[in-house]
């Protein structure tokens, strides 16, 4: 057991389930479940599609779902970093300057920053995530070698800002998704950073399905017998377009009643208007596992993936996974475990797709052997323990005598 | 489609295998328009039919040998050059070509010099083809008209005359070979392009497998890179570290020279006063060995005078040590014989008191008889009464000489100790009554051994005594007491030394009443003097003036059982063996057994 406690930073804490939020949520709910006393500090804003630079809540100390959560004002001014978005939107090199001005006026919190002093004495491990946003940016490198950063680092122009290089150079420790992200990170700041980056350890992320006791648990007759399932935003950063056009061409060549079912927010003028295209939009947990577990598989063509829970929640759900050869990470998830195909082109997406629908057998291993995958190296207890682990290891030596005493 | 040979599903190899059917089907596109994966095996293992090397061009069609050996020459001559010449050599021979054959067929073959028929001809009419009887239609006018061409002049004459004759079919058949050799060279072509896009897709595969190595191997490099950087900045510091650690070195070595040279001068100091040192130590030694060796003379000296002193010593310590022996000695033996005599007078005293005791209570008896009589029963005589206490007037006499001649408390008790296991062996452990307890060795023994027992004697000293030690003893006379107790009262009777007091006719009431109270089972122990032992019969018995007659085992033992008890066991006891005379003569032996034989016996008998 860890004889410190644990505080959390991450710029949203509640109802904004992006991939970093909800490893953060997961994590700080399971530390405080095995009783290790866990805060989370966060910003007042509700989520980045909602006007991120207002205070949603007032500042003040929640409770969420039995977490202590310290909510801090939001910077306000966003002029700076909206000229930056503008420079990258029009494709203009950025400067120093400008990287710096992304995140010190994205979502950020000085009274956040400068509340911190007081929890960097030493009896707390705070971890702050992810590198995208400027709180991550701002703590970190206010406090250097006294936070560590989970970074979900993807393969995106912020990735090779400078201000990633100081970020890690400022890191008391890094804790990677997945192997590969750590392969990327090591390639391009491996030199530069050192053993702060080899060193690094390759977490994972917990995954356990949530419990939902909703009434919403009925399928609804309208939902077609043979089905695939995309679960997350429909963004054209997560090849939403391609996967509609593939699949479009798959059910025309196959002859199949074939639908792809859409479930999350986004933008939903990605999806053509056509029968085989099902939005579900928001649903409630239970409707969304009975969803996805009625059918032929989940499908992620995302190639900016740094770990993919929905993969993983589809292999719990007992449905393989078929992803892009084009994303290391989820193609190295499925081959490590056999637990789906990789598809790089549209016929290879066709056949896969095909041979899904017509091998129950097969798809039954697959997807066994996916389930088996996340629960040997996915399971909370698993990757907590790889956390707590680096924890005790990185104690100084005089907690380590006092805590024998 | 596909097939499951088993639940071990290997990605990589199904990936492969979509791929190779993404392959295929974009090569068949157009041709058929449904998709399929079939041919393929989920464990990676590719059946006949979908072979990833490129496919056999067979050119010719499959030659079917029949079982009945009987061919149409159209089934060779559609096959042509090595195929036709090993399909005859297999159908008509029924073997392999030889290679001599084999080469020369060959070589007529492709010179012109023979057709197919001829080479058919050649082997199905040889020696070796007739043997295999297998018979080709339609080749014997053939193979005639091919032996007449070959005859001179006639033979040119009969060629062009078919040849003319046989133009238009020679056209057809030149058309035909046309046709066949387009379509096959279609064929080769398509097999060309197939093997060529196969080859692209495995080099395209070989090449995203390189890249992917590539990349896993520069990332090794990157790491590889990192850490010799790494290397490189340590093995720059370790030269400036040894750098640092050569002008630490100097400045040290400097100041070690410094430090020597001042160490040597103190050292060259030190040692002059260490040789001045020495030479004054040296005579003080002179000296010392002088004075030591007059200490050593005076040493000497005090040894002897203490060596001599010890010895006094010794010798006053051994005489006082033989003194203080001989005064041991000297006080052991006046305690030896002084011990008997206090005993003796502590006993006398202790009967001189029971006396003294046994005589206030007769006076005070005899007081009270009188005063009570005299004035109210004047008439009733105070004879019985004195007479009575008269007879307890030598009870003292008897106790003192029984302590005189008896034999000391614990040798009586030790002797007694004999009868122990008879009582044990008959379970007896109460209702015991002792006969004339005397000073009640027996009693107390019994009642060590927690058997419940009670004496009856008339001797008041001894009563007293054994009173005095808690045992239970009624005085009584002996017959009188048995008298009053009931039929099967006892378990056990002893007597010892008593039966030899009584007056015979005494000695059979008394043994009536034992022989009465005891229960069945129970037994009776008596021990009396042995008078086979001459000396005890003609000498030590009479030591006792009370005993009255010497009773032999035998007449005892004929007692016992004529009174009524059974399983007579008489036991000798304590023969004088020390004493016995050695020697095997008969006068020996005889008076062996007459003077050292047993003083006493025991005799034990049972009630049935």
């Amino acid at each position: 057991m860890l004889d410190k406690k644990i505080i959390i930073v991450t710029p949203w804490f509640e109802r904004f389930a992006g991939g970093a939020e909800l490893l953060a949520r997961g994590m700080a709910r399971e530390f405080a479940k095995r009783g290790i006393p866990t805060m989370v500090f966060t910003t007042c804003s509700l989520s980045p599609y909602d006007s991120w630079w207002k205070d949603y809540y007032r500042p003040g100390v929640y409770d969420v779902a039995g977490i202590e959560t310290r909510r801090f004002a939001t910077v306000k001014s966003r002029a700076r970093y909206d000229a930056v978005i503008g420079k990258l939107r029009r494709g203009t090199n950025l400067t120093a300057r400008d990287e710096q001005d992304f995140f010190d006026y994205g979502i950020n919190s000085s009274d956040l920053v400068d509340e911190l002093a007081g929890f960097t004495d030493g009896d707390y491990e705070i971890i702050a995530l992810p590198y995208f946003h400027g709180l991550t940016n701002s703590v970190i490198n206010r406090y250097p070698g006294k936070i560590s950063l989970i970074p979900c680092f993807h393969d995106e122009p912020q990735f090779y800002w400078g201000t990633t290089e100081a970020l890690l150079r400022h890191a008391k420790l890094i804790f990677f998704n997945s192997a590969e992200e750590k392969q990327m990170t090591i390639r391009q700041y491996g030199q530069k950073v050192g053993r702060g980056i080899i060193e690094g350890v390759v977490t994972g992320v917990g995954v356990e399905l949530p419990i939902s006791d909703d009434e919403q648990g009925t399928i609804s007759p309208r939902l077609p017998d043979s089905y695939f399932v995309y679960a997350g935003r429909k963004e054209v950063g997560k090849n939403v377009p391609l996967l509609c056009q593939w699949f479009t061409s798959y059910a025309e060549k196959s002859r199949r009643d074939s639908k792809l079912i859409f479930i999350g927010g986004g933008d939903k003028t990605l999806i053509p208007s056509s029968d085989r295209f099902i939005d579900l939009g928001f649903v409630s947990e239970a409707m969304k596992q009975q969803v996805i577990s009625h059918s032929r598989g989940v499908i992620n063509l995302s190639e900016n993936e740094s770990f993919s829970i929905v993969i993983m929640e589809g292999w719990l759900l007992g449905v393989p996974a078929i992803v892009s050869a084009g994303c290391a990470v989820t193609t190295n998830h499925v081959r490590r475990c056999n637990g789906g195909l990789y598809v790089a082109n549209g016929e290879e997406f066709g056949l896969a797709l095909k041979y899904l629908e017509e091998q129950d057998a097969v798809r039954k291993i697959l997807a066994g052997n996916g389930q088996q995958y996340v629960s040997r190296e996915f399971s909370f207890d698993a990757v907590l323990a790889r956390y707590l682990r680096e924890f005790r290891q990185h104690q100084k030596p005089e907690q380590l005598c006092s805590t024998a005493s | 489609m596909f097939e499951m040979s088993d639940s071990e599903i290997n990605v990589d190899q199904l990936m492969y295998k979509i791929r190779e059917a993404v392959a295929t089907q974009n090569q068949s596109a157009g041709q058929n328009g449904s998709e399929s994966l079939s041919g393929f095996s989920l464990t990676g293992k590719i059946d006949s039919n979908s072979h990833r090397d490129s496919p056999s061009l067979n050119l010719q069609p499959q030659f079917h040998f029949r079982p009945d050996n009987q061919y149409h020459i159209d089934d060779f001559l559609k096959y042509h050059g090595e195929e036709f010449l090993r399909n005859a050599y297999r159908a008509l021979l029924k073997r392999e070509p030889d290679p001599s054959g084999w080469a020369q067929y060959l070589n007529s073959l492709s010179s012109g010099r023979l057709n197919k028929v001829d080479v058919l001809a050649s082997l199905r009419y040889s020696p070796e083809g007739e043997r295999a009887q297998v018979k080709v239609a339609g080749l014997t006018w053939p193979a005639t008209i091919r032996r007449l061409e070959r005859l001179p002049i006639i033979g040119y004459l009969l060629e062009m005359a078919i040849a003319a004759g046989r133009l238009p079919q020679l056209l057809r058949h030149l058309r035909q070979s046309e046709f066949y050799f387009l379509a096959r060279q279609q064929q080769i072509v398509d097999h060309d392009d197939q093997f060529h896009k196969q080859l692209a897709e495995a080099l395209t595969q070989v090449s995203a497998k390189t890249l992917a190595a590539t990349e896993t191997a520069a990332n090794q490099q990157l790491v590889i890179e990192l850490l010799l950087q790494q290397q490189k900045d340590l093995a720059a510091r370790q030269i400036e570290f040894n750098n640092l650690m050569e002008a630490g070195l100097s400045d040290s070595r400097q100041h070690v020279d410094e430090r020597t040279a001042a160490l040597k001068r103190q050292l060259d100091e030190h040692l002059r006063q260490y040789q001045e040192l020495a030479q004054q130590t040296a005579e003080q030694i002179q000296r010392l060995l002088h004075h030591q060796q007059e200490v050593t003379e005076q040493k000497e000296l005090l040894r002897q005078h203490q060596q001599l002193s010890q010895q006094a010593a010794e010798q006053t310590q051994e005489q006082l040590r033989q003194q203080r022996v001989r005064t041991q000695k000297i006080a052991e033996q006046l305690t030896q014989q002084v011990a008997p005599q206090i005993e003796r007078l502590l006993r006398g005293q202790q009967l001189a008191q029971t006396e003294i005791v046994m005589q206030e209570r007769r006076l005070t008896s005899l007081l009270e008889e009188a005063r009570k009589r005299s004035p109210d029963a004047p008439d009733e005589p105070i004879l019985p009464l004195v007479a009575t206490e008269e007879d307890h007037l030598l009870d003292p006499l008897y106790a003192s000489f029984e302590d005189q001649f008896r034999g000391e408390r614990e040798e009586i008790k030790n002797r007694l100790r004999v009868y122990l296991p008879i009582l044990k062996g008959a379970n007896v452990l109460r209702d015991v009554l002792d006969i004339g307890s005397g000073r009640g060795e027996w009693l107390e023994i019994l009642k060590h051994e927690g058997v419940r027992a009670r004496g009856v004697d008339r001797n008041r000293v001894f009563i007293e005594q054994c009173r005095q030690s808690g045992l239970e003893v009624v005085e009584a006379d002996a017959l009188a007491y048995l008298r009053s107790l009931p039929d099967r009262s006892l378990d056990a009777a002893t007597s010892f030394h008593l039966v030899e007091h009584l007056p015979f006719e005494t000695l059979i009431k008394l043994l009536d009443e034992i022989v009465r109270t005891l229960r069945s089972g129970g037994l009776l122990i008596l021990e009396t003097p042995n008078p086979e032992n001459f000396i005890v019969g003609s000498y030590s018995f009479y030591a006792d003036p009370t005993h009255r007659n010497p009773i032999p085992s035998a007449t005892l033992q004929f007692l016992l059982e004529s009174r009524g008890l059974g399983r007579i066991e008489v036991m000798k006891l304590r023969p004088w063996d020390a004493a016995k005379i050695d020697g095997n003569t008969e006068i020996i032996k005889r008076f062996n057994e007459y003077f050292y034989c047993a003083p006493d016996y025991g005799i034990i008998g049972w009630k049935v």
